[in-house]
């Protein structure tokens, strides 16, 4: 029994180890197919998401006033 | 009606538990997981809050989260999207973390908790603002929210009346006080999330020879915005705060634990002031466009309190406002009043009369917890524990102060405090050397009663969670040496009678001995730690230290006897 409970924890430690590495591999082509082209294109086209270069003579931007009904408030986004 | 609060997963998590829209309890996770500053999903507080209102996670009513994850997500993929390819290294580091974890609150709070009710969430800001207002004993406010950052917004101004706060306008990432504050501090060998503190106490011992770098870094404008220049920053898309062109006019990076130049005094005191009139030429807008002429205050920034205390001093408020837990762990207690006045309408608001919201141990809990070391321990009962705890500081002795229930926020406030003899011009050394082993540089505060305030320190206000620093009355300073800065100034605790009967008796009982009513109070902890929670938690820091006496509930150690 000790033998295989070692076994199952040494390999819990392999598949661990396997995910981590494929999590990057899948995440790096992510974000080789998707966010370095859609990056590149939005900055090319001055529509970049975050604002980083010059900027206006002020930084406020009005939030809308809201009075959140519990629907509203169900929300993450 | 049953609201818990909950904020977690970037720094500070934290519950909060309002009971028909009284705050019954609130605790930062760190007390219990003895991880400071832990961001973990806060299921040790969460579990202590429900058992301490003798409720099952099931009867909740609503559970409220501070943030919303997918705006926050949002921004954090327009950041990557905006700064291909070097944003590589933060997307594959923090990538996996959202995926796995920070998308899903709603599944980790059912799956640790059992809790099947309606989960609501407030945005990050609209809960630092409600922390802010709607606790306070005012009925109408301006409000300032000002932070690293939350989903976008970095700070935000508003206004609160009655039951309602509103955020009108917001400065938005990557434009950021709190993340230029948190810049430096890593340049200068400091933790960013949890040494800024120490960057303004550093600021004290240098001059502000670094204006001009500073200027560059950010720009003020008329209407009391900000804009930083992105050139010299990399954490909106690297994994470090300054880049290489940040690094060149600030000089060289201070390595952690690296010895402290006049250089690196004098960045300290140049970033203070810069923060310092940024926080006033926002605030002095909101008394221009609000007209009101109260403030309240909350983010991490808030609890900046030398830029507090110009606040106070500088623009026409007449009273201020800082919720006592003002970074992220206020969050919590923040989305749940947001709920309940805003989101439910509810009229009814609790005010905060005091921070003393977390854990409390019986004298039988205590009891036993001495018994179970092995160690000799007196009974000196309630009645003699202020006079007694006076004498021992009086006597230049280092007592560890455990009473009542655990303090909300990241101050000690007399529920978990060291006191030692403010008047011994040695004891800071002395406590440093003994107990605290922290940097040089950094004062200890003192603690005085509410109405001695304005005899000692030079604030117009009273200063209960010691979010306000004044200067010690020149003609005083002399008297309380061990709690005068360089600069003269001090940050001090004002305690009522009414709020903390055992302290403030402390405090009293010192003054017939020493004719002076201030005494030193410093958090109960070791450097990185948590502040301790439970009488276990203070009797290993006890006997791990130089404190010399424990005085716990109504029975006193001492370290002669252990």
């Amino acid at each position: 029994m000790a033998a295989l409970i070692s076994l199952w924890s040494a390999l819990k430690k392999v598949f661990h180890t396997i995910g981590r590495v494929m999590t990057v591999v899948v995440l790096t082509l992510v974000y080789i197919v998707v966010f370095l082209p859609l990056g590149a294109l939005l900055r090319a086209f001055g529509r970049a998401p975050l604002q980083t270069g010059q900027v206006a003579s002020s930084t406020w931007h009005d939030r809308p006033v809201e009075h959140p009904t519990l629907d509203d408030a169900q929300r993450p986004f | 009606m049953r609201i818990l609060g909950v904020s977690c997963w970037y720094h500070d998590a934290a519950a909060a538990l309002l009971v028909d829209g009284e705050v019954v309890a609130a605790a930062a996770e760190e007390r219990f997981s003895r991880r400071k500053h832990d961001y973990d999903f806060p299921a040790s507080a969460i579990r202590w809050i429900l058992e301490f209102a003798a409720l099952e996670a099931p009867e909740l009513d609503y559970v409220v989260f501070y943030e919303k994850p997918l705006v926050k997500f949002e921004r954090i993929l327009a950041s990557y999207l905006s700064t291909v390819p070097r944003s590589y290294a933060a997307y594959i580091t923090a990538m996996p973390l959202w995926l796995r974890q920070k998308l899903w609150f709603e599944r980790e709070l059912r799956k640790q908790t059992g809790y099947r009710g309606k989960v609501l969430y407030c945005d990050h800001h609209g809960a630092h603002a409600a922390s802010a207002f709607l606790v306070s004993p005012f009925d109408e406010a301006a409000v300032l929210t000002v932070d690293g950052v939350g989903e976008w917004a970095t700070t935000g101004v508003g206004r609160g009346r009655g039951n309602q706060v509103t955020l009108e306008r917001e400065i938005r990432f990557p434009h950021s006080l709190g993340l230029l504050y948190s810049a430096v501090t890593a340049h200068l060998g400091f933790v960013v999330n949890n040494d800024e503190y120490k960057v303004m106490g550093l600021a004290s011992y240098g001059s502000p020879s670094y204006r001009d770098a500073m200027a560059k870094l950010i720009r003020l404008n008329d209407d009391g915005s900000f804009a930083l220049d992105l050139s010299y920053f990399a954490y909106h898309y690297g994994l470090r705060m300054l880049n290489a062109k940040g690094e060149a006019l600030l000089g060289p990076r201070r390595q952690r634990e690296g010895e402290i130049e006049q250089r690196h005094c004098d960045i300290a005191a140049s970033l203070q002031e810069c923060l310092e009139e940024a926080v006033l030429n926002i605030t002095r807008a909101l008394r221009r466009e609000t007209g009101l002429p109260r403030l309240c205050m909350s983010g991490g920034v808030a609890l900046n309190c030398v830029a507090n205390a110009r606040v106070l001093m500088e623009v026409p408020f007449d009273d201020v406002f800082i919720h006592p837990a003002a970074g992220d762990d206020g969050g919590a207690l923040g989305a749940a009043v947001w709920a309940w006045n805003q989101v439910l309408d509810r009229p009814e608001r609790w005010q905060m009369r005091d921070a003393y919201l977390g854990p409390e141990f019986g004298d039988e809990e205590i009891r036993r917890a001495l018994q179970a070391q092995g160690k000799p321990f007196e009974e000196i009962g309630y009645g003699q524990v202020p006079r007694k705890a006076a004498e021992l500081v009086y006597n230049n002795r280092i007592v560890g102060w455990f009473q009542g229930r655990m303090e909300w926020g990241p101050r000690a406030l007399g529920s978990r405090s060291i006191l030692a003899n403010a008047c011994n011009p040695e004891m800071k050394d002395i406590l440093n050397a003994k107990v605290k082993h922290r940097e040089d540089f950094r004062p200890f505060a003192p603690v005085m009663p509410a109405e001695d305030m304005k005899t000692y320190v030079d604030l117009p206000v009273e200063s209960p969670y010691m979010l306000l620093i004044g200067d010690i009355h020149p003609d005083k300073r002399h008297l309380i040496p061990s709690v005068t800065h360089t600069d003269g100034t001090a940050r001090p605790q004002s305690v009522h009678r009414e709020t903390n009967p055992l302290y403030y008796q402390v405090l009293r009982e010192f003054e017939r001995l020493a004719a002076v009513p201030v005494v030193i109070n410093t958090s109960f902890n070791v450097r990185g730690e948590p502040i301790v929670c439970t009488p276990l938690d203070a009797f290993r820091c006890f006997a791990g230290t130089g404190i010399d006496d424990l005085i716990i509930g109504p029975f006193w150690v001492r370290k002669e006897d252990l």
